[in-house]
C-alpha cells in the first residue's frame, strides 16, 4: 500500500505538509493571507529610466543631460537619484506618494545600503518633494533637503522655470551627496559589493538543500541495498520528495519580495534602468510654490 | 524486521521535520519578530521626536518668551509621552497601548500649536536654527506616520496568523505565550492640524 499522492507536490506553496485535508485548507487560508488588506498604493508611472517625466515638463535635450548627470553620480557613488514628475498625486499627500513610489520602484542599492533619492515634482498640485532612502538620511538630511527646496527649487519654480529648478535641484542634491570624499568612497565600495552579492544565492539555503540531497541519496542507497523493504516504503521513492524540497526553496526565494529580482542596478549604463532594492522610510522634505 | 522499523522511524522523523516547518510552525515566530521590529521603529521615531523637543523649546523661548502656555504644554506633553511605563508590554496590553497613543497624540497637538505661533514672530521664522528644527520635526512626523503604517501592516499579518488555520494550532500549543498585538487607530484630534485661537 503506497501513498505517494500525498507527498507529491501539488503546489509549490504546500511545501512538506503531510495530510491532504490540511493541505487543501492551508491553500485556502494561505490564499487569503497572501492579499495585504491595507490601503492600496497609488497608480505609479512606469520606471522607464532615471528621469520619468510623466507630467511632460522637461524638454528633451535637458532630459538627456540630466540622465547623463544622474548616471555619472551612480557610477561614482552607487547612489541612485531619480527625477520624477507626475501629472497627479491621485489624492495622496506628496509625502505618502513619495515613499510608496520609492518602495515600489526600489530605488537605491539593497543590502542595507538603501541609497536612493527621488526628486518628485507634481506641477499641478504645485508640490515638490525630495524623498531620501533610509541609508542616506544621515547625509542628505531633512534640513539639507528642505534647504535645497526652499533656496534652489522653489524660487525657480516660482519664476516659471520648471526644468531649470529640477536641474539645479538635482545638482544641489548631488553636491550634498558627494561632499565628503572619504565617506563617498566607502559607500561606493559597499554599493559595488552589494551589487556583486546579489547574483549569488543565500549560502545557508544552498547548504541546507545540499544537506538534504545527501540525506535523501543516502536513504535511497540504503533502501536499494534492501530492495525488499523498498516496496514497503510508505512514500514511493526519494526523488519525489527531493523535488518537493527543490520547489520549496524556489518558492521561498521567489516570494521574498525585497531582495529578489535585482535588475543590476543600472551599473555601467546599458539600455535599461531599474531599482536596486532600496527602501524608504520618510526621510527628506517637501515644499510648495 | 528490525531494520524495517528503524527505517520507518527515520523516515517518520524526516516527514515530521518537513511537515512541521511546512505547516507554519515557523510562521508565528517569524511574523512576531517582524511586528516587534516594526514596533521598535515606531518607538525610535517617537523617541527622535521627543529628543527634538528641548532644542525646539529653547529656540522658541529665545524669540517668543511670552508664549509660556504653549511652551509648558509641550514640555508636559513630552514628559507624559516618555514615561518608563511604556515598556515592551505596551504592544500587547490594550489599555497601556491606548494610553501610549493618547500621550503621543497630545504631544502632536502641543507641537502643532508650538509650530503655529511662528506666524506671529517673523524674527523666529528668520532664525536658521528654527528652520532646521522645523524641517527635522516635519521629517520626524512623516517618519512616525510611515512607521505606524508599517507596524499596523506587520501586526495585521501576525494577528491573522494567530487566528487562522493551520497556524492557530501552533498558536494554541507551542506559542501560547505569543499574544496578538495592538493596532494604531486614527485618533480624533491628533491627525488634524490643531486649531489656532487668539
Amino acid at each position: 500500500m503506497t501513498t505517494p499522492a500525498l507527498l507529491r507536490p501539488t503546489s509549490t506553496s504546500l511545501r512538506g505538509c503531510g495530510l491532504g485535508l490540511l493541505l487543501a485548507l492551508t491553500l485556502i487560508v494561505g490564499g487569503l493571507l497572501a492579499k495585504p488588506a491595507w490601503a492600496a498604493d497609488p497608480k505609479f508611472p512606469v520606471l522607464t529610466g532615471r528621469v520619468v517625466d510623466d507630467a511632460n515638463i522637461i524638454p528633451e535635450e535637458t532630459e538627456g543631460e540630466l540622465i547623463a548627470q544622474l548616471e555619472a553620480l551612480e557610477t561614482k557613488s552607487s547612489d541612485q537619484l531619480v527625477v520624477v514628475t507626475v501629472p497627479s498625486l491621485q489624492g495622496f499627500e506628496i509625502e505618502e506618494f513619495g515613499y510608496r513610489l520609492g518602495r515600489a520602484w526600489q530605488i537605491g542599492q539593497g543590502e542595507r545600503l538603501n541609497n536612493g533619492v527621488i526628486l518628485l515634482v507634481a506641477p499641478n498640485e504645485r508640490k515638490v518633494r525630495i524623498e531620501v532612502g533610509y541609508g542616506l538620511e544621515g547625509i542628505l538630511t531633512d534640513y539639507y533637503s528642505s534647504q535645497i527646496i526652499r533656496n534652489t527649487i522653489v524660487p525657480a519654480f516660482k519664476s516659471g522655470d520648471m526644468p531649470g529648478g529640477i536641474v539645479a535641484g538635482a545638482a544641489a542634491i548631488e553636491q550634498i551627496l558627494t561632499t565628503d570624499p572619504a565617506e563617498l568612497q566607502a559607500r561606493a565600495a559597499r554599493g559595488l559589493k552589494a551589487e556583486a552579492k546579489d547574483t549569488s544565492g543565500d549560502p545557508i539555503a544552498v547548504f541546507l538543500v545540499i544537506a538534504f540531497l545527501i540525506f535523501w541519496i543516502w536513504l535511497s542507497i540504503s533502501t536499494t541495498r534492501r530492495t525488499r523493504f523498498r516496496r514497503h516504503s510508505p512514500w514511493g521513492s526519494g526523488p519525489i520528495i527531493l523535488h518537493d524540497w527543490d520547489d520549496d526553496d524556489d518558492d521561498r526565494r521567489g516570494g521574498g519580495g525585497f531582495g529578489g529580482g535585482f535588475g543590476g542596478g543600472g551599473f555601467g549604463g546599458g539600455g535599461g534602468f531599474s531599482g536596486g532594492g532600496g527602501s524608504f522610510g520618510g526621510g527628506g522634505a517637501s515644499g510648495s510654490w | 524486521m528490525a531494520l524495517n522499523t528503524r527505517f520507518a522511524a527515520l523516515a517518520l522523523i524526516g516527514v515530521a521535520a518537513t511537515s512541521v516547518s511546512g505547516c507554519g510552525y515557523n510562521t508565528i515566530p517569524t511574523q512576531e519578530e517582524a511586528a516587534k521590529a516594526a514596533w521598535a521603529e515606531v518607538q525610535t521615531q517617537y523617541q527622535r521626536r521627543s529628543d527634538l523637543v528641548p532644542n525646539l523649546v529653547a529656540t522658541v523661548k529665545g524669540a517668543a518668551a511670552q508664549e509660556k502656555d504653549v511652551l509648558t504644554a509641550v514640555t508636559q506633553a513630552r514628559a507624559s509621552a516618555t514615561q518608563p511605563k511604556f515598556d515592551a508590554s505596551t504592544v500587547t496590553d490594550p489599555a497601556k497601548f491606548q494610553e501610549f497613543q493618547a500621550a503621543q497624540g497630545q504631544l502632536s497637538v502641543a507641537l502643532g500649536r508650538l509650530m503655529s505661533i511662528q506666524e506671529n514672530y517673523p524674527e523666529l521664522r528668520s532664525l536658521e536654527g528654527f528652520a532646521a528644527l522645523q524641517s527635522q520635526l516635519e521629517g520626524t512626523e512623516n517618519r512616525i506616520a510611515i512607521a505606524r503604517r508599517d507596524y499596523n501592516a506587520a501586526v495585521q499579518t501576525y494577528n491573522t496568523t494567530l487566528r487562522t488555520f493551520p497556524s492557530v494550532v501552533w498558536a494554541k500549543t507551542a506559542f501560547a505565550s505569543s499574544q496578538p498585538m495592538q493596532l494604531f487607530q486614527a485618533t480624533a484630534g491628533s491627525e488634524k492640524p490643531p486649531e489656532v485661537k487668539f
